[in-house]
């Protein structure tokens, strides 16, 4: 065998290799159909700078917010770009990701999860956040923060998802065969990130939590970063950014309050939505699915409220 | 450096090439820093040992070889003049020197293996039994590898004393053969005159590509039997012979049945990893293994299972045991006393449960390693031969035919069941638990649900749904028993599959390649597992 066939057999046995590896990567990698994985694909395949004010955030931020309702009724082009349990230093990250396409306008972040350590972040909220979204070495910087300095799973998460999810084997469903064909063929964004919950049954929510127990509660320091680093790089690029927290019987008044402190202490915007619920008009026994996410009629009303806090602030101007 | 970590696969690439690209008189250089850094990489106080351990060997052996030059030189230069009584006094005038050089050296060798390996548990069992306060040795730590580079060095001085090997005059090369990273963790057990003849080269071994393929082929067959199978199939051992008050009757059978497949695929698989790496630096290491669970008798199982360690007891203890004075002397006496019969065979017994309590006790300092993979299987063969007359007699009256297929996969069978029954002592931490466990096994009967339970329990580890779990442990018996049936039959896999080219060699470089990335247990899902016999 002469060294030129040599050199073409090496090629296409490489290629070959990358190939079947690819494939067995998609189907192994977890895909989260109406979640997750279509938030990001969905926000992957907007128009460039398509954007006036993004959402990021858990599950909270994407339960609240009704994007397609904001451009319907209000004009505002927005987008619901989260995942469930996202922690502040993810948000921070999905915020330089969506930088990379997007120039919005005004930028809101939920942080219903400013009390909560990394070091408690189990592994589905690592692949509901990251496994959709694509390799980078800001994904891996994050994925650093995430696993606390752990390089190895880092890299391993961020540039070669397939070592990380290979024992999901076991576990596979006909959905993780299929996702990419049918989300090729039939997806079109039309929820912009938004999680409806139309058709959930109205639940009683109790609002007993929000007693104040007069504990001041600690920030943990990789939140802190996160949320000065984002105010941060907002700042740079000349987009007003807002926290927020949406509406939730688990928020306490204390938590609350040691939030506001953070948030006043440093200058950043802060809007607790808890603190308008008569204003909003969220009714406790209709507008909740559960204690901390609203349906889809406490998402409206939230949404008309948020796209009113907008318009007074003239963040779109 | 764990043999299944990137950076143990990064060393070997760059051993391999330093290896393959400098001298061939150098090469032996290479691999002495490439087994020194991977000691090293495991414990630094223990090379101490280690080297310790060779230089004495070393300076013994020297001393051995001088004794025999003198003699020689002496019987050269009196060739004419010496009587024969004259010759005979010198004979033993040296020899005895080289006997008093050759047991000290092997005293010193047990007793720094003694000392590192067996004390500490011994007088901790001393003390608590006898309520007295003797050292225990806390702080002396279990060098690497050291029941492997103990008898191998002790084998090297013993072959220097047979005038098998001349003794080595660089104690470089002593200490290489001693460190010698594929075999210091779990052997297997080389000889002198087998495996230095192969590193200490004066020309280069070709490394084709073939060789390589062959090579690279069995290596990822080894990781696959480790990560894939044994790991796998250890989650759910694990879990039972942790929990066994929890289980009964069929599920507490599944899981022995389980832990016979995770202790071959682990052994096995890591000396394919080492045979592969070997053949990447042009050396064979012997083999270890050959289809042990087709074996029809104990004796045979023991032939094909460990095979060096074995060949080593069988060559340096059993064979000098029974040619010694001491049981030639005892044969005679029992021939004079009892029966010729006797003679014959009681010396030989005793010959073998020496052996067999050196193989168990070579495992380990506890009881459970001296009874499952010693006196046990001491009583195995010795049942087996003692009824081989009633055996033959019920074998001619039910007109069995020995040679029939059917009759093998029987006696296999009956290998298999009595070496799981072995192991259930050597995989529990006491003969307490062993009991309890095999106590077990007769409560609960066949329990479906069980059984289910013990796959539920097992796989949850990892995340694994039961059915398939079960689906997952029934192929990976199969594989192994299917490779081993084509190993039987004279075939190589890795042969037919390059033979029939381009295509098919993919196709298996593809297949283990994903196998492992896919059903390894490796990742944060999985707690990482070293090999069984790295305890050893």
């Amino acid at each position: 065998m002469n060294i030129t066939k040599k050199i073409i057999r090496g090629c296409l046995t490489a290629l070959a290799f990358v190939i079947l590896f690819t494939l067995i990567q998609t189907v192994l990698v977890p895909q989260y159909g109406s979640d997750s994985t279509t938030k990001v694909e969905g926000y992957y395949a907007l128009e460039k700078n398509s954007v006036d004010v993004l959402f990021v955030g858990p599950s909270q931020m994407f339960c609240t917010v009704d994007a397609p309702r904001l451009y319907n009724e209000h004009g505002i082009h927005a987008y619901d770009f989260g995942a469930s349990d996202q922690r502040l230093s993810m948000s921070y990250y999905y915020l330089i990701e969506a930088l990379k396409t997007q120039n919005p306008k005004a930028v809101f972040v939920e942080v219903c999860e400013i009390f909560e350590p990394n070091d408690t972040i189990d592994d589905s909220t690592v692949a509901w956040n990251y496994a959709p979204m694509r390799a980078s070495t800001d994904k891996y910087r994050s994925l650093l923060a995430t696993f606390q300095g752990d390089k190895k799973k880092a890299f391993e998460y961020s540039y070669v998802p397939l070592f990380a999810y290979h024992s999901r084997w076991n576990s596979l469903r006909l959905t993780d065969f299929v996702y990419y064909p049918w989300f090729f063929f039939v997806y079109d964004g039309a929820d912009r990130g938004f999680t409806s919950e139309e058709n959930s049954a109205p639940q009683e929510i109790v609002f007993d939590k929000t007693a104040a127990s007069g504990e001041f509660l600690q920030i943990p320091v990789e939140n802190q970063e996160a949320l000065l680093s984002m105010n941060e790089l907002c700042k740079e690029n000349g987009i007003e950014i807002v926290y927020f927290k949406a509406p939730s019987a688990d928020w306490t008044k204390n938590e609350s309050a040691s939030a506001k402190a953070f948030m006043e202490g440093n200058g950043l915007t802060y809007l607790d939505m808890n603190d308008y619920l008569t204003e909003i008009g969220i009714d406790p026994n209709s507008d909740f699915r559960d204690e901390n996410h609203l349906n889809s009629n406490g998402a409206a009303k939230s949404t008309d409220f948020l796209a009113q806090f907008i318009a007074s602030n003239s963040y779109l101007r | 450096m764990s043999i299944t970590s990137f950076q143990f696969i990064l060393f070997v690439i760059v051993s391999v090439t330093i290896y393959r690209i400098i001298p061939a008189k150098l090469q032996w250089v290479v691999l002495l820093i490439a087994s020194v850094i991977f000691y090293i990489s495991f414990s630094v106080v223990g090379i101490f040992v280690l080297i310790a351990t060779a230089l004495i060997t070393y300076y013994f052996a020297i001393q051995i070889q001088n004794q025999k030059d003198m003699l020689s030189s002496w019987m050269t230069a009196h060739k004419a003049l010496a009587t024969k009584e004259e010759r005979k006094e010198k004979k033993e005038y040296y020899g005895k020197k080289q006997r008093f050089y050759l047991i000290l050296a092997i005293v010193i060798n047990v007793f720094i293996l003694f000392l590192c390996k067996y004390y500490g548990k011994l007088s901790i069992n001393l003390n608590h039994t006898f309520h007295v306060n003797i050292w225990t040795a806390e702080n002396i730590i279990l060098p690497l590898g050291i029941s492997y580079y103990s008898l191998q060095l002790i084998g090297y001085i013993t072959d220097v004393q047979r005038d098998v090997i001349q003794a080595e005059r660089n104690p470089l090369k002593v200490i290489l053969y001693g460190v010698f990273f594929l075999s210091i963790m779990q052997g297997p057990f080389n000889r002198y005159e087998t495996l230095m003849p192969q590193i200490c080269r004066d020309k280069k071994s070709k490394l084709d590509f073939v060789t390589a393929k062959k090579a690279i082929l069995r290596i990822l067959w080894g990781y696959v039997k480790k990560k894939c199978i044994a790991d796998q199939v250890g989650i759910l051992v694990n879990e039972v012979f942790s929990n066994y008050r929890n289980y009964s009757g069929s599920a507490i059978i599944l899981a022995t049945f389980c832990f016979a497949i995770q202790l071959y695929a682990d052994f096995a698989g890591y000396m394919d990893i080492m045979a592969g790496i070997g053949q990447l630096f042009g050396i064979e290491i012997p083999e270890n293994f050959h289809q042990p669970f087709f074996s029809r008798k104990i004796s045979e199982f023991w032939q094909k299972w460990h095979i060096s360690l074995g060949a080593w007891l069988k060559g340096y203890v059993f064979y000098p045991v029974l040619k010694s004075h001491v049981f030639k002397d005892f044969g005679k006496w029992l021939t004079q006393t009892v029966s010729k019969e006797a003679g014959r065979n009681i010396p030989t017994y005793v010959g073998m449960l020496i052996l067999w309590t050196l193989i168990g006790t070579w495992h380990g300092a506890g009881i459970t390693y001296v009874f499952s993979v010693g006196l046990l299987q001491f009583f195995y063969i010795f049942m087996g031969k003692i009824t081989a007359p009633v055996s033959a007699k019920v074998k001619a009256a039910l007109k069995i035919n020995e040679d029939s297929l059917g009759w093998h996969v029987f006696q296999s069978c009956r290998v298999t069941v009595l070496m799981m029954f072995a192991w259930i002592f050597f995989n529990s931490p006491s003969m307490k638990d062993a009991f309890g466990f095999i106590g077990r096994i007769f409560c609960g009967g066949i329990n479906v649900s069980q059984v289910t339970q013990i796959f539920t329990e097992g796989s949850a580890l990892a995340g694994i749904s039961g059915a398939i779990f079960m689906f997952y442990i029934l192929l990976c018996a199969v594989i192994l028993v299917c490779v081993d049936l084509i190993h039987e039959k004279g075939v190589s896999i890795r042969d037919s599959a390059i033979s029939r080219g381009y295509i098919a060699e993919c196709v298996l470089f593809f297949t283990l390649i994903f196998a492992l990335i896919v059903f390894g247990a490796y990742g944060s899902q999985y707690n990482p597992s070293n090999f069984i016999y790295f305890e050893f």
